[in-house]
């Protein structure tokens, strides 16, 4: 095929409307969000003591990580989604381990020593590690599909960030329902939650976001 | 390419033509400097217009071009590079030289894409082929192949969409 041939077919597909990942994942995350939140409902409930819960500052904090994670790596997997973007701004995300930390700090000051293994293994460590990721696989699934529309320059990084806005999406909906509240179970738990929704992200994106 | 994301025709064809030729001097200076094969040019050249029509979607309109540019066709000329066995890295700077050397002359013939084409499910190669290599517009290869126009562009999208996939994938000769 020639060159200009081919550019004959290129012009001929240009009519239709190209919507970039901002859009595409405008368009898909709310839905996203609704399969998670049913999934939810059907399967998980609400704590009782949510009203309780909300003046301490443990679950204050089970609620804030999060949801930074999840705005800070969406903000980011739209930034990657472009060709020109360098995936060394994921070193940006590293912040984001500064609340956590002062929130260890916190809980290793305020609880005695003894205790620290059972706030920190809670009471149903490994439901956690489970409904985390699995609430997290349909905003993952919209946030690969709105970077499939993308350009990224390396698949992987922008999987991976696609993976850690999913996994904080719904480590937060997991903790609308889970009471241990302890910073100790947070970082090891849900991080762990999330961290498995990162690998995901960031093998598929491997695998399929190439262009 | 302003006038060309808003449907103008015209400009898109006059767009990609020039791309072909600042593209093209481009890709041979670097495979003649990396030591490849300077006869598979023409072959990338294409694959980054591919490129260049499937993720116009993520040039921001407010953005200057030429970045975007330079980025996705690095993309596509590290991919390919990579595939061909080593790894490089292509310094930018390279890119700048291109403006002042464009080459319309496509002297060695492409023949990967046909090569992908004939991979493609039959529906989608026909039109395909009737558009480009048959110089069809959409209307005629509706009539022609006996489709809608729409089942038409459906089939030319995803078409475009699969050439680039086998492109990809494609071990090179």
């Amino acid at each position: 095929m020639k060159t200009d041939q081919l550019i004959d077919s290129l012009v001929a597909d240009q009519g239709r409307r190209v919507n970039g990942s901002g859009m595409t994942l405008l368009a898909s995350l709310p839905i996203a969000l609704l399969v998670s939140i049913a999934l939810f409902a059907y399967v998980l409930d609400m704590r009782d003591d949510l009203a309780a819960a909300l003046e301490s500052w443990r679950y204050l904090l089970k609620l804030l990580l999060p949801a930074l994670v999840a705005v800070a790596a969406i903000a980011l997997m739209l930034h990657l989604a472009r060709p020109q973007a360098a995936a060394a701004v994921l070193r940006w995300l590293a912040w984001l381990a500064v609340p956590l930390v002062l929130g260890l700090l916190a809980e290793a000051v305020l609880v005695p020593r003894e205790s620290w293994g059972v706030v920190a293994i809670g009471q149903n460590p490994l439901f956690c590690l489970f409904f985390v990721p699995a609430l997290s696989l349909p905003p993952l699934a919209a946030a690969l599909w709105s970077l499939s529309r993308g350009a990224p320059q390396s698949p992987t990084a922008a999987g991976i960030v696609a993976g850690l806005a999913a996994g904080g999406i719904g480590a937060l909906l997991y903790a609308a329902h889970c009471d241990n509240d302890s910073p100790f179970y947070l970082a090891l738990w849900y991080l762990g939650g999330i961290s498995i929704v990162t690998l995901l992200g960031g093998l598929i994106g491997h695998r399929y976001l190439r262009w | 390419m302003r006038s060309a994301l808003d449907g103008d025709e015209t400009a898109y064809r006059r767009l990609l033509g020039d791309l072909a030729g600042l593209l093209r001097g481009w890709i041979r200076r670097e495979l003649a400097r990396q030591g490849y094969n300077v006869a598979d040019a023409e072959d990338i050249v294409q694959e980054t217009l591919i490129a260049i029509h499937l993720k116009r979607g993520t040039w921001d309109r407010e953005r200057p071009f030429l970045p975007w540019l330079r980025a996705i066709s690095r993309h596509k000329m590290v991919d390919n590079l990579r595939r061909r066995g080593r790894r490089i890295v292509i310094p930018i700077e390279e890119f700048a030289e291109v403006l002042a050397a464009p080459e319309p002359e496509e002297s060695l013939p492409a023949d990967a894409l046909d090569r992908h084409l004939a991979q493609l499910p039959k529906g989608q190669e026909k039109v395909v082929r009737a558009i480009s290599v048959d110089g069809m517009s959409i209307a005629e290869t509706a009539q022609h192949l006996m489709m809608k126009e729409g089942a038409v562009r459906v089939a030319l999208h995803r078409g475009l969409t699969a050439l680039a996939r086998a492109a990809r994938r494609a071990e090179t000769t």
